[in-house]
């Protein structure tokens, strides 16, 4: 088949690697364990969709790998390589490094992410100050950037040519520049975080910096959170739900602007969801989770043709089609399961029409079943041992 | 400007609020017959019945109690709030008053500066610590602080610091009063013996009250520093469950900016209404501390007047007090509208 090893993604190097990654909460209840050894690879400049019911643990993969569980959360085991380093034994330190530069996460909700007491400005320029290097660079481009226009608007020639010799000496330290200070500071942070603003198609961005996020719409919120991750340039961006609490239409507005980045921006984007069709729109290729495993990783295209693991064919048959005409609305019979008493070996068997003894004995790995298609299912490599339902 | 017209209406409704609190104190003085006799301040033993008939008519005691009233609010408007009795040796009750209250605002002054700057931290720590050690000891402060009888905890200092660290030949501080007896008469500016000492350029005078503010303040801060401690502390804690608190994680910000940028704004909103509350309440409530440290404020001054039945003493401190945690409550909500953009009039 031609034409689908052609859309099969270029694979250059993984950036992030999940190996066998375990998460549990400590609660009163029980220990919950929320992630049953997940692995995962992404390669450089890819769109991975990440997608499962809510509860399955989408949100504590995030949180896994950018370090910020929330106390009661324990990595049990595993490994998360990112650009070839393990970040479970980093410190708490070179973690943080990490998110101010490579790793950046756009959240659900836009209203309760912002602070409340914070001016858009005051919550966006502080993105700049964090990494002095790329701050005293970007300070000194705002300078040339200035000049020139001086330059171009000079009187007459001994004026241009004093602003040249000003621009020479300031691209001389270019190697090493000086951090800005006060009111230059100031500016140079302006200029950024409305520059960023506008990479997100913001009009009037000098005037969105002074309000507070209540004075925003909700899609308007969801934008500066975006400009504030992109602004990092990071190696890595997770998107986390981030239409969903908005409404329709700008949920698609939205998703276009994830298009244009995804263009402009080559880096990495992991999207999570839970909707298949944001997934279909924006992703290389797709993730799906159930309680707390990944049971099928495929390129978008060949899930959606050929969805493999049972979970997957119950979720696409949920899904409601414009095409096809209308039927009853199918979905899984049973229930998400309790994360403090999971069900032994594969957690849907409870749930799945194909189970049988060995589905509860015997924990399915994730394989690669058709080329660059994985799943987690006894059925394709077990299969033939099946009693056959009578 | 919104803010403005929002101080104007509250500022209109403080008049309502204060009549109210006028008619109820007029009443309580005046309308119960066994409370008070209001010609108390006017007559002596020495007096003759029909002597003292004449003076509570010429009063108007004897007149209906709601035309008492307007005669009384009368005289309120035109600054005669009547003398105290022979205890104050019949000084008009506005001059005593005005000799005395500064020293009590003073006092609480000092009180909500240690509250303040002691609690609030401490809540902070509190909370970014939460369950290690330190949490436990700013808890254990915080409690006693909250349970431990005002008298009780004066006594226990003066004895430290008065008494033991005379006996150890320390330099102990000063147990009673505002100022050391036979200090230097100074011009009298704000009433205030810390503040008249430094307007007058007296460092030395400033100092001496100083040290005698320092064992009542902490006295009477100890209790308020409980409970803001403890608000603070909670609030803080809520405040960085939010989920903004995890966004600026996420960008990589350090604890301390986390904390001190992101969070702390956010979790001081509602010790405001404390702080200020607290604030008007050392004002009225001082009388024990004021006691135990012998401080000549207006809590000594009231007790006296209530024992001894001069009602008229008893109503200035009645509004007063009134007034001030009305003026103190609008003074809190027009900060909050300062510290929370969301608020609006
Ligand atoms: N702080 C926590 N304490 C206990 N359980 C948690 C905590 N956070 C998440 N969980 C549990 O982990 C599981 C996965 O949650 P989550 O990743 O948020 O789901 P989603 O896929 O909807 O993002 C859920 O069962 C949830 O109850
Ligand atoms: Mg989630």
């Amino acid at each position: 088949m031609v034409g689908e090893q052609e859309m099969a993604p270029p694979k250059g190097e993984p950036i992030l690697e999940l190996k066998d990654v375990r998460v549990s909460f400590h609660t009163y209840a029980g220990e919950v364990r929320a992630l049953n050894g997940i692995n995962l690879t992404l390669y450089k400049g890819e769109v991975i969709g990440l997608v499962g019911e809510s509860g399955c643990g989408k949100s504590v993969t995030a949180a896994t790998i950018v370090g910020l569980l929330p106390e009661n959360g324990e990595v049990k085991s595993g490994q998360i390589i990112f650009e070839g380093v393990d970040l479970l034994k980093k410190s708490k330190k070179e973690i943080r490094n990490l998110r101010s530069t490579k790793i950046a996460m756009v959240f659900q909700d836009p209203m309760t992410f912002l602070n409340p007491v914070l001016t858009i400005g005051e919550q966006l320029r502080e993105v700049f100050t964090i990494d002095k290097k790329r701050l005293a660079q970007a300070a000194l481009d705002y300078d040339l950037r200035r000049l020139k226009e001086e330059e171009r608007d000079a009187r007459d020639e001994a004026q241009s040519a004093k602003i040249r010799a000003r621009i020479a000496e300031l691209e001389g330290l270019r190697g090493n520049p000086p951090l800005p200070k006060r009111r230059r500071r100031r500016h140079v942070l302006d200029s950024l975080a409305a520059e960023a603003l506008k990479k997100m198609r913001i009009p009037d961005a000098e005037r969105i910096i002074t309000e507070f996020p209540h004075e925003l719409s909700g899609g308007m919120r969801q934008r500066v959170m975006i400009a504030m991750a992109i602004a990092r340039d990071p190696d890595l961006l997770i998107a986390d739900e981030i239409t969903t609490a908005l409404d329709v239409t700008i949920q698609a507005q939205i998703l276009e602007l994830l298009k244009i980045l995804r263009e402009e921006f080559n880096s990495t984007i992991m999207i999570i969801t839970h909707d298949l069709g944001v997934v279909a729109d924006l992703c290389d290729r797709v993730a799906v989770m159930y309680a707390g495993d990944v049971v099928e990783f495929s390129d978008a295209r060949g899930l959606y043709q050929k969805p493999l693991h049972p979970y997957t064919q119950g979720l696409l048959r949920a899904v409601p089609r414009l095409t096809e005409r209308p039927t009853m609305l199918e979905s899984i019979p049973g229930s998400v399961p309790d994360l403090i008493y999971p069900p032994p070996a594969c957690r849907f068997n409870p749930r799945c029409p194909y189970a049988w003894d060995l589905c509860r004995q015997k924990k399915p790995e994730l394989l690669e079943v058709e080329k660059g298609h994985y799943t987690a299912c006894h059925l394709y490599t077990e299969g033939s041992k099946r009693p056959s339902p009578s | 400007m919104r803010l403005y017209e929002y101080i104007v209406r509250r500022s209109v409704l403080l008049i309502f609020v204060l009549f109210g609190v006028s008619l109820i104190t007029f009443y309580l003085s005046r309308g119960i017959p066994s409370a008070f006799n209001p010609c108390a301040p006017y007559i002596n033993p020495k007096m003759t019945p029909s002597v003292i008939h004449g003076i509570c008519a010429a009063h108007g005691f004897y007149q209906p109690l709601y035309l008492q009233y307007f005669y009384w609010l009368h005289d309120i408007f035109t600054g005669s709030w009547g003398n105290t009795g022979t205890w104050a040796s019949g000084q008009p009750v506005i001059q005593v008053f005005s000799q005395r209250f500064p020293f009590t605002v003073e006092l609480a002054l000092s009180a909500v500066v240690v509250t303040v700057v002691v609690g609030v931290p401490l809540g902070i720590v509190s909370a970014v610590r939460n369950n290690r050690p330190v949490d436990h000891a700013a808890r254990i402060v915080a409690l006693t602080g909250i349970s431990t009888p005002v008298y009780w905890f004066g006594f226990i200092l003066q004895l430290i610091f008065f008494y033991y660290f005379l006996q150890w030949g320390l330099p102990n501080l000063p147990n009673q009063g505002a100022v050391s007896i036979g200090s230097a008469t100074i011009t009298t500016y704000s009433g205030m013996p810390i503040l008249d000492g430094l307007l007058n350029a007296n460092w030395g005078y400033a100092w001496d009250a100083f040290l005698h503010v320092i064992l009542p303040a902490i006295t009477l801060a100890f209790a308020s520093l409980g409970a803001l401690t403890r608000l603070v502390r909670a609030s803080m804690l809520e405040v960085l469950r939010q989920d903004y608190i995890t966004l600026a994680r996420s960008k990589g910000l350090s604890e301390r900016v986390v904390i001190f940028r992101h969070a702390l704004r956010n979790a001081l909103i509602p010790a405001l209404t404390v702080a200020g509350l607290l604030f008007a309440g050392l004002l009225g409530g001082a009388v024990i501390t004021e006691t135990v440290f012998n401080w000549p404020g207006v809590g000594i001054l009231s007790v006296t007047a209530v024992t001894q039945g001069d009602s008229n003493f008893v109503i200035l401190y009645t509004l007063i007090t009134a007034l001030i945690i009305v003026v103190a409550n609008l003074l809190v909500d027009v900060l909050y509208a300062v510290v929370d953009p969301r608020i609006r009039y």
